[in-house]
């Protein structure tokens, strides 16, 4: 049975994005980018896995609604879930690469029980759409010093 | 119109409301989904701003991004008003008629209206939508506000699932049946066209739509079709070429309903 290459690669300096309407989401690379953090959007599931088997990523957002396109799920073929939300595939694919789960976000725009039980099983973190101050919060937290900026506001009036 | 046979409009309107019910919690969660995603673009966006991310030269861009963001919203929002106001259309209730049978709408200037709307989302895509044909007058029997509706629905479509840089065209013609004919022709990812019909109905989306972006409301054909069909009493079909990858969306609005 195929299964998720594991790349040699890590950088640490680095985020991927799963969305596929990055459009709604360049407030977040802008955030990243401006604290040095190299940001890769894909925008499918099939994308998502050739961009987790070129390289391990310091994080990752990944949207729950995003399409298949080509890529065709061999585990969870029939969790409602994962039918529902095929993000959830991306999720456990980086999981099965020994992510650590307080690496990888869960971001969507729903919030039910159906996600949150699959969230448990999966050990990630997850936040819903419209609360961009947490998210960044939680990213800021993920960041290692040398790549975290202060943004200039916060900056202002330090010596 | 066709409010005017009370018994065939009131089973019409249970007919819908069963349909809506069927489609309803997909629909409803796609609606959320596509609201939410562009209010949470505008919600990050605002935090950068406050938090200093974007310096002073960076935010009139952002914030007209902004209100792109937030005019996708209402227009969605809108479409679930013009369901509502669709129900208006077929009411058997006397005292709205007046209102209905007043309506004209004035096609070439509805159609540009519609195309501002998307101005600055079809110049980012490389991509141009032109009506051919400004000058003639085509007068059509309907309020513009629904008129208007179909063809925002229409170009909203294009603008999702169109190729970039290329110029869609708008033709408006007179058939032998003296039917009104509008097509807007250009190239699309396009769709089966054994799913042709399917994708006016309420909550479908079709196969490729879904491998380009996973969730849209899924309403805004369906409106189109519910002004055309059965408001006008016209026809909305839409066909697709592979070799071509050229999309037709092709209204019909039957003589009696449109003046010159």
């Amino acid at each position: 049975m195929a299964t998720v290459k594991v790349p040699a690669t890590y950088d640490a300096a680095s985020f991927l994005i799963a969305d596929d309407e990055p459009e709604h989401l360049e407030w977040l690379i802008d955030y990243l980018e401006a604290r040095g953090v190299k940001v890769e959007v894909v925008i499918n599931v099939e994308q998502a896995i050739k961009a987790i088997e070129a390289k391990k990523f310091g994080g990752y957002v990944i949207d729950l609604n995003i399409p298949l396109a080509g890529w065709e799920p061999y585990v969870n073929k029939t969790n409602p879930a994962y039918e529902h939300y095929q993000g959830l595939h991306i999720i456990q694919m980086v999981r099965t690469q020994g992510n650590g789960g307080a690496k990888v976000i869960a971001y969507s725009a729903h919030f039910n029980e159906q996600i949150t039980a699959e969230i448990k099983t999966l050990y990630c973190e997850y936040f819903v759409k419209g609360r961009a101050h947490e998210l960044k919060n939680k990213i800021d937290g993920l960041l290692s010093p040398s790549v975290k900026t202060p943004p200039a506001s916060k900056k202002a009036g330090k010596p | 119109m066709t409010g005017s046979n009370s018994s065939s409009s009131d089973s019409v309107v249970t007919e819908e409301i069963n349909s809506s019910r069927d489609v309803g919690p997909l629909f409803l969660a796609n609606f959320v989904h596509q609201v939410v995603n562009p209010l949470n673009g505008v919600i990050g966006t605002l935090d950068n701003v406050t938090d200093g991310t974007y310096k002073s030269e960076k935010i009139p861009q952002k914030l007209n991004a902004c209100r792109a963001q937030l005019e996708q919203c209402v227009s969605l929002i809108r479409n679930l008003a013009y369901l509502s106001d669709y129900f208006f259309e077929i009411s058997t209730k006397d005292t709205l008629k007046p209102v209905r049978e007043l309506g004209v709408s004035v096609l070439p200037q509805v159609i540009i209206e519609a195309l501002q709307f998307f101005q600055i989302g079809a110049d980012r895509k490389g991509m141009k939508i032109e009506l051919l044909d400004p000058a003639t007058q085509y007068k059509v029997h309907l309020r513009p506000e629904l008129l208007k509706q179909v063809f925002i629905n229409c170009f909203d479509n294009w603008l999702k699932y169109g190729l970039k840089d290329q110029t869609v065209e708008i033709l408006v013609s007179v058939n032998s049946k003296k039917d009104l004919i509008v097509k807007i022709v250009g190239l699309s990812i396009g769709f089966s066209n054994v799913e042709a019909d399917n994708i006016f109905e309420l909550g479908f989306r079709a196969k490729n739509a879904m491998n380009r972006v996973a969730q849209g409301s899924g309403i805004g054909l369906y409106v189109c079709r519910q002004i055309i069909e059965r408001t006008l009493g016209g026809k909305i079909s839409a066909e697709h070429r592979v070799d071509q990858q050229k999309t037709t969306f092709r209204i019909s609005i039957p003589e009696g309903k449109w003046q010159l």
